[in-house]
């Protein structure tokens, strides 16, 4: 039977080392899972994103992947988890997804990573990209560092992008995010992506908003994120691009 | 001025600045036609519209309905027709053409926010030709798709504006204090 190079040209060749890389873009956003708050509004993100056109897909850690339009079960509802059963590994649940959506091209899947147990290495993958959140406050500059530290020490090329919550407009929430840059870069030696601000986050807890300060900064946001994820894949690879540093150094390299 | 025909339509919108590709012509949106729907190099969706000399400011209005139409129906026309290579993420722009404008149209033109641009359509050498056309500008209005050439990428669905940045910042939002 005849064969052809593509047909042998797994014996020349490494096997290929499981990454997001082929897949469609994966946003993580780090949390820990009893931070409703951040729950709520990684949830609305996802809403959001998908009106503005994204296939986003939401994970669920311990779930199958769900959308969001998809719910949790009503409390006394049967539950899915099978009892003594371990959920599966997040890394399996976020590749499963890219797998169904391989043929989509605006899609994208956005994985909450729980910050109360370490994070594997066959997860820092997840770690490519992310979005953090976090306040101009003292306590929350300190979480947001300590987040940053664990990201960029398991996945020292992520890129690190935060939105800033708790601040009452755009010249404080720009204040706040200049001061935390300022430290980002110097501490790590990169560019801090900013992605705008969200006003009155706590609204979002009672679910999907369409008007008011939240609706409109968390739009701002999704458009935001939007626009740094890559038009089509899998031709593009997921990684973003090395980003410079104010000095014009290149990072990641 | 008769409408251009289709004809002599398309290889004006291929010269243009920012080359559109005519995909549709004659499309049917909320209660009239659009006259061409088409496909900027990024994916965008840029609708063009004939507009008779003395008739730009209706036009402007029925673009401005059209847009409106067209934006949550991009997700579905990605999905119809894929080969289009449409990008549904990228907010639908306008081009209003006519042979003259009123200075209301103008300066409608010249709004910081405005998703549509004008150009002058003007016959050369037995064909026809896209010019941009001057508008007022404001201080805001900088950052709105230029009358250069045919809309580009406005990326912000809600009114196609840029990233607002300040020097020295990185801090990035396309909202203003008014906004909220």
């Amino acid at each position: 039977m005849a064969r052809e190079l593509s047909d042998v040209l797994h014996y020349f060749l490494d096997e290929e080392e499981p990454s997001s890389a082929a897949g469609c873009p994966v946003i993580g956003m780090p949390a820990h899972p009893d931070d409703e708050l951040r729950g709520a509004i990684q949830e609305a993100l996802t809403t959001e994103l998908q009106q503005l056109g994204r296939e986003a897909h939401g994970i669920r850690p311990g779930w199958s992947d769900l959308a969001a339009s998809e719910l949790p079960p009503e409390p006394g509802a049967p539950s899915y988890t099978i009892e003594g059963a371990a959920p599966p590994p997040l890394g399996d649940q976020v590749r499963r997804a890219q797998e169904r959506l391989a043929t989509t091209k605006t899609a994208v899947v956005l994985v909450p990573l729980p910050t109360d147990r370490p994070w594997e290495p066959e997860e820092a993958f997840l770690l490519d990209r992310c979005w953090l959140t976090s306040r101009p406050s003292d306590v929350g500059r300190a979480e947001f560092f300590e987040l940053a530290e664990r990201i960029l020490s398991l996945r020292p090329q992520a890129s690190v992008g935060i939105t800033i919550l708790g601040v009452d407009g755009i010249e404080e929430a720009r204040s706040a995010f200049d001061a935390l840059s300022e430290i980002f870069t110097a501490r790590f030696d990169r560019t801090l992506r900013s992605y705008g601000l969200l006003l009155d986050a706590q609204d979002l807890l009672g679910g999907r908003l369409t008007s008011g300060r939240a609706a409109t900064t968390l739009r701002d946001v999704a458009q935001l994120l939007c626009d740094d994820l890559a038009p089509t894949h899998p031709t593009t690879p997921t990684p973003p691009a090395p980003e410079r540093n104010p000095r014009g150094e290149a990072r990641f390299q | 001025m008769e409408k251009p025909a289709s004809s002599e339509m398309r290889p004006a919108l291929l010269e243009a600045d920012q080359p559109l590709d005519l995909l549709v012509e004659g499309m049917l949106g909320v209660g009239a036609s659009i006259d061409w729907v088409c496909r900027n190099s990024e994916g965008a969706v840029v609708l063009v519209q004939w507009a008779p000399a003395g008739e730009s400011l209706v036009a402007w209005a029925h673009l401005t309905a059209q847009l409106r139409w067209v934006e949550p129906r991009l997700a579905d026309w990605q999905t119809l027709a894929p080969e289009r290579d449409l990008d549904a993420s990228l907010a639908p722009t306008a081009f209003l053409v006519s042979p003259e404008f009123c200075p209301r149209t103008r300066e409608l033109a010249g709004l910081p926010d405005s998703p549509i641009s004008l150009a002058r359509w003007v016959r050369l050498d037995e064909r026809g030709w896209l010019l941009p056309e001057s508008v007022p500008s404001t201080p805001a209005s900088t950052s709105r798709p230029q009358v250069a050439g045919p809309p580009g990428n406005a990326r912000a669905k809600t009114s196609g504006r840029s990233v607002v940045s300040r020097p020295g910042s990185h801090f990035r939002t396309r909202l203003r204090d008014e906004d909220l």
